[in-house]
């Protein structure tokens, strides 16, 4: 594989907030979902790498071209912004058509191109609607088409699921997998909801504070955070500071086995709430009281109290958890693989 | 009716009035204030004898029945002095007696407050032309008539009285009233038709009445004047050539202003420099400098007598003072800050972001400000044109000092107005009043041919 972009030390400073430095490479044809917190930086990383940001420095690299310092009608990469920001005295067609405008190819060709797009984005209903009359969701997919139909080195997706409802979503997400398999384009989709990312990208980069804190693949992620700040936005709600000493963490509540010997002497243990079981066999378990029981529609959550200071969260099935009420006490138990260990910085 | 439900003795109401009217003829004939014999009142007295018969009988409804009396008896006995002959009275007699009959009809079929207004309406108009006026018996029946044809709707009611209101108080310039009255009555009824609050309905009145108020002289002075003075001042060689010199002018000007500030008033919006706040404020300064004072300004700099005025002659061959150029200059002094602000408007209303867009799908600066926002701000940018265009062939001070001739149409009202006076000026300002409304037409059906941004209806 051929690396696709290659961005090294990328810092910008807007106002008071500052970006970076980022350092990320991808190859073509990848899929990476950038997630993190509102205010992140995640925008602003977009906005440097296509150009429209003055005060960028950095090296940023696709295909082997050296492109910071160019404008950001000389980059060919396409841009997605959240509002979809469509040219609102023009039809669907002519948004679409507005960047062939720039590209040295046939008419013919062109005219092939922009049905294809068209096609492709299910805009073809609605291809002569003035632009500003379109629902949202219409106008991303119109914004996309726009974007790609001048077959971007680089696709850059800035929220594209933000503004839609949940059918929506799921629509646009299968869109989004089926052209990334039809135009292998490389691609950063910015998100903050990391079930989207996990179903569209093959790779996925946090950030945090204008700085990235793991790049890895979404399973991994999931699994296996670097840091506390991870483990926490993707959902790994129990988290307990730990001691370790070879296969045993000493956590505030007990001590907890651990699928491999600790080297470090302190850190941190991460069971995701998903990995918790209420078990019938209360030997190898933690017997616990149900604090609080919200159903969540998928699975209910239930907040068991350890001791005074200590809760887990559970994600329990619905068959398991529905009889329970707050008060009585449950045995809780986990495998021990599910037991992940951060050491280093929190 | 109220009557039906309490049993009155049928015959009384009838009897007494009878008497009443026997004992005040008697009465005041003795007194010498009323002359019972005369034909008039005989007639009266045998017209009441006879629905006194038919109710006693009871032929017919007795309320109404001892109302229409009741009228024909005070008729009888104040007639004679209110009417100057018995002609007069008979009508008013009979228009009273139809507003009686659509009064109770009123009262049956429609609203208390339809009742009110029009018992209120018949009080103001008697108070008006009976109590005000001297000799409008004819007037008061005309407007009773209208009143009793109207009042059992709001709307016609509103028009009624629009009219009794421009042909009573606005004369001799009734009919102008009427157009801008009726106009107003017809924004708040489609207003309030379209829900609008009764605060925004208030707001709508008493707003307009002003501006309808201001703009009352224009078509006061276009319906004064009659079509034959218009063409004479359109043969007239003078008032040509100042049409012609205002319209030259004010187009170089603008189409200057055009070129030079819609680009800048796009850089003002889309850069951040030092001191851009105060260059925005000194934008304003033409508007707040009085114009005789920007005048008077340009001629002490750029005279031929002065530095600059000599350098420009001198070096270039152009002069300022008493040319079509000092008009321009003046133009363009007192019109730049419309051009720049409405261009400003118009341009900060375009989402920077959708001009990034078009720059990521490989558009040019130039090229997006081409294809992107010109277009999108067409309209405001027209509309700025168009003001900056209206003020330049409108000025009047700065360019009547630094150049009182070549005139322009301003210049020429005021020479005109200066040497021959009020009354032979007026064709010639109705004349260009008359081009002016023209030219706004024509201006406004221009915008309408711009793009239309469509803009999502939200609720």
């Amino acid at each position: 594989m051929r690396p696709g972009l290659r961005i090294d030390n990328l810092c910008d400073k807007i106002g008071r907030f500052s970006v970076g430095p980022i350092s990320l490479s991808i190859s073509e044809g990848e899929y990476l979902a950038i997630l993190g917190p509102t205010g992140c930086g995640k925008t602003s990383l977009l906005r440097a790498l296509c150009g429209l940001s003055p005060h960028a420095t950095g090296t940023v690299v696709i295909n082997d071209e050296q492109i910071n310092g160019l404008p950001p009608n000389k980059r060919r990469i396409g841009y997605v912004t959240q509002l979809s920001d469509l040219f609102p005295h023009m039809t669907v067609r002519d948004n679409v058509e507005f960047g062939m405008a720039y590209l040295s190819v046939s008419k013919k060709e062109k005219a092939d191109r922009i049905a294809r797009y068209l096609n492709l984005f299910r805009l073809d209903n609605i291809a002569a609607q003035p632009a500003a009359t379109v629902s949202g969701g219409e106008a991303k997919r119109t914004a996309m088409a726009r974007a790609l139909v001048i077959e971007p080195r680089l696709l850059l997706l800035d929220e594209p699921l933000g503004m839609l409802d949940y059918n929506g979503r799921k629509v646009m997400m299968d869109i989004l997998k089926l052209i990334h398999t039809e135009l292998k384009t490389t691609t950063i989709h910015v998100t903050h909801d990391r079930y989207e990312a996990w179903r569209v990208a093959d790779t996925c980069a946090v950030m945090d504070e204008g700085k990235i804190v793991q790049t890895s693949s979404v399973n991994d992620l999931f699994r296996t955070p670097k840091s506390v700040f991870v483990a926490d936005f993707l959902g790994g709600k129990n988290i307990f500071e730990a001691e370790f000493c070879g296969k045993t963490a000493s956590v505030p509540w007990g001590a907890v086995e651990l699928p491999c010997p600790v080297s470090e002497s302190k850190g941190y243990i991460v069971i995701r709430p998903e990995r918790l079981r209420i078990s019938p066999d209360s030997n190898k378990s933690l017997l616990c009281s149900v604090n609080s029981k919200r159903d969540c529609g998928d699975y209910i959550e239930i907040i068991c109290g350890i001791d005074r200071e200590n809760v887990f969260y559970m994600h329990a099935p619905y068959d398991e958890a529905v009889n329970l009420s707050v008060g009585d006490k449950i045995s809780v138990t986990w495998a021990t693989d599910a037991v992940h260990v951060i050491t280093g910085q929190p | 009716m109220s009557g039906s439900d309490r049993p009155v003795k049928q015959w009384l109401p009838p009897v007494c009035i009878m008497a009443m009217q026997t004992a005040s003829y008697i009465i005041f004939g003795i007194s010498g204030w009323f002359m019972p014999l005369e034909l008039f009142s005989v007639l009266l007295f045998l017209a009441n004898v006879v629905i006194c018969r038919i109710l006693i009988k009871g032929g017919a409804d007795n309320v109404l029945g001892s109302s229409i009396m009741f009228i024909i008896m005070t008729h009888a006995l104040i007639g004679q002095r209110i009417a100057p002959d018995s002609l007069t009275s008979g009508s008013i007699l009979m228009v009273n007696i139809l507003i009686l009959y659509v009064g109770f009809k009123i009262y049956e079929n429609l609203s208390k407050l339809h009742f009110m207004l029009f018992v209120v309406s018949y009080g103001i108009l008697f108070a008006v032309f009976i109590i005000g006026m001297e000799n409008a018996e004819a007037l008061f029946l005309l407007a009773l008539m209208g009143l009793a044809a109207t009042a059992r709707d709001f709307r016609l009611l509103s028009y009624y009285w629009a009219l009794v209101v421009a042909f009573t108080f606005c004369q001799p310039y009734a009919w102008p009233a009427v157009i801008c009255l009726f106009f107003l009555i017809k924004i708040l009824q489609t207003a309030s038709d379209n829900r609008a609050s009764a605060t925004l309905l208030v707001f709508l009145a008493s707003g307009l009445l002003l501006v309808f108020f201001v703009l009352l002289p224009v078509l006061i002075l276009l319906a004064d004047e009659n079509s034959r003075n218009i063409v004479n001042m359109l043969k007239d060689a003078d008032v040509l050539n100042a049409l012609f010199t205002t319209a030259i002018t004010a187009t170089c000007s603008t189409l200057i202003l055009t070129v030079l500030c819609v680009p800048l008033a796009y850089a003002l919006v889309r850069s951040d420099f030092f001191g851009k706040t105060f260059l925005l404020s000194i934008i304003d300064l033409p508007i707040i400098i009085p114009q005789s004072a920007a005048g008077i300004m340009l001629l002490r700099v750029f005279s031929k007598q002065q530095v600059l005025g000599e350098f420009f002659f001198h070096a270039l061959g152009i002069r300022f003072d008493g040319t079509l150029l000092g008009v321009i200059l003046a133009q363009i002094f007192v019109s730049m800050p419309f051009i720049l602000k409405s261009a400003m408007t118009a341009f900060s209303a375009v989402p920077l972001s959708v001009e990034q867009n078009a720059r990521t799908l490989g558009a040019s600066a130039l090229s997006t400000f081409r294809r992107v926002v010109l277009p999108v701000s067409a309209r405001g940018l027209l509309t700025g044109c168009i003001l900056a265009w209206a003020r330049a062939a409108g000025e009047f001070g700065a360019v009547l000092f630094i150049a009182p001739y070549p005139q322009t149409a301003p210049v020429a009202v005021y020479n005109r107005f200066t040497s021959v006076g009020l009354v032979e000026t007026a064709p010639l300002v109705a004349t260009l009043i008359l081009f002016s409304v023209l030219l706004f037409f024509v201006m406004q059906f221009s915008i309408n041919l711009m793009p239309k941004v469509h803009t999502r209806e939200r609720n």
